[in-house]
């Protein structure tokens, strides 16, 4: 499975909701884009981790075939144009330099004439921690997008009781 | 005289943009915490930037929207030498709301007290 990456495409149902009326010059929808779209930038982070894990133990299927090379996800900070706010998106996804663990495995179809066969760069620890730290990321997010709809339930509230 | 538009109500109405403001400037903290060397963002403290908008608190009864807006910049804006800390974002994040709740809270009083001087007086 391949991590999108440029746009961000799940916040189309946000964007058709604001083009039906809602004002977009609010600063707390403001809020809510910047808040979904790191949410977002940490999924697709978060599927670059898991296919990362998923491939540790990768190896080639022939000898002399490169085996599966860590993904490190690069994000940026843009303005969106259209919204007037500076949003966070997936850049690109750079591939980790790390040269391939070579393991003794005279069985392995993709052993060498030798018996050593290349294996992925990937250290699962170390992606369970980056893993990690992919959740708390998301999680503060999260956290920051409810205060916001917290604001706006407030707001309504009390003109609602005006 | 308009009861609605006072220098009171308009300072709220400039304190609770402030504080819609600062809400995304902390997300955007917040969703940037991961970016290497992003750099934390912080808007301008409300005192200054009222200051240096120069609110006219005159004409109080004016009925003019301009005296309710509190038109914020970029300039407002910016940035400090220090990295971004999520648990210190989350924290603000949770004073901002607390302080739009607290504003709120003095709205609505406001408008109980309107309603209660018109059932009185009708």
């Amino acid at each position: 499975m391949s991590i999108p990456s440029g746009p961000i495409k799940g916040m189309s149902a946000m964007n058709t909701q604001i083009s039906k009326g809602m004002p977009t010059n609010g600063s707390l929808l403001k809020g809510l884009y910047v808040a979904t779209s790191g949410m977002i930038a940490q999924n697709q982070r978060t599927l670059a981790i898991t296919q990362n894990i998923g491939n540790a133990q990768s190896r080639p299927n022939k000898p002399g075939e490169q085996p599966y090379r860590r993904k490190i996800v690069i994000f940026q900070d843009f303005y969106d144009t259209s919204k007037g706010v500076n949003l966070v998106r997936v850049k690109r996804i750079a591939y980790d330099t790390t040269p391939p663990k070579k393991v003794y495995s005279p069985g392995d179809p993709g052993a060498d004439k030798d018996g050593f066969v290349l294996e992925s760069n990937v250290q699962a620890v170390g992606e369970m921690a980056d893993m990690r730290d992919a959740s708390r990321s998301h999680e503060a997010a999260t956290k920051a997008f409810e205060k916001i709809i917290q604001m706006l339930q407030s707001t309504i509230g009390v003109l609602k009781n005006a | 005289m308009n009861i609605l538009h006072t220098s009171l109500t308009s300072l709220i109405h400039q304190r609770l943009q402030y504080l819609n403001k600062r809400s995304e400037v902390l997300t955007g903290n917040i969703a940037r915490a991961d970016m290497p060397g992003a750099k934390r963002q912080e808007i301008r403290p409300f005192r200054d930037i009222a200051k240096q908008k120069t609110i006219n608190f005159s004409h109080q009864d004016s009925v003019n929207s301009q005296q309710y807006t509190l038109d914020l910049s970029a300039k407002d804006i910016k940035t400090e030498d220090k990295e971004i800390e999520r648990e210190m974002e989350i924290m603000e994040m949770n004073h901002n709301t607390l302080n739009h709740q607290a504003l709120l809270d003095i709205v609505s009083n406001f408008y109980k007290l309107y309603k209660y001087a018109i059932s009185r007086s009708g």
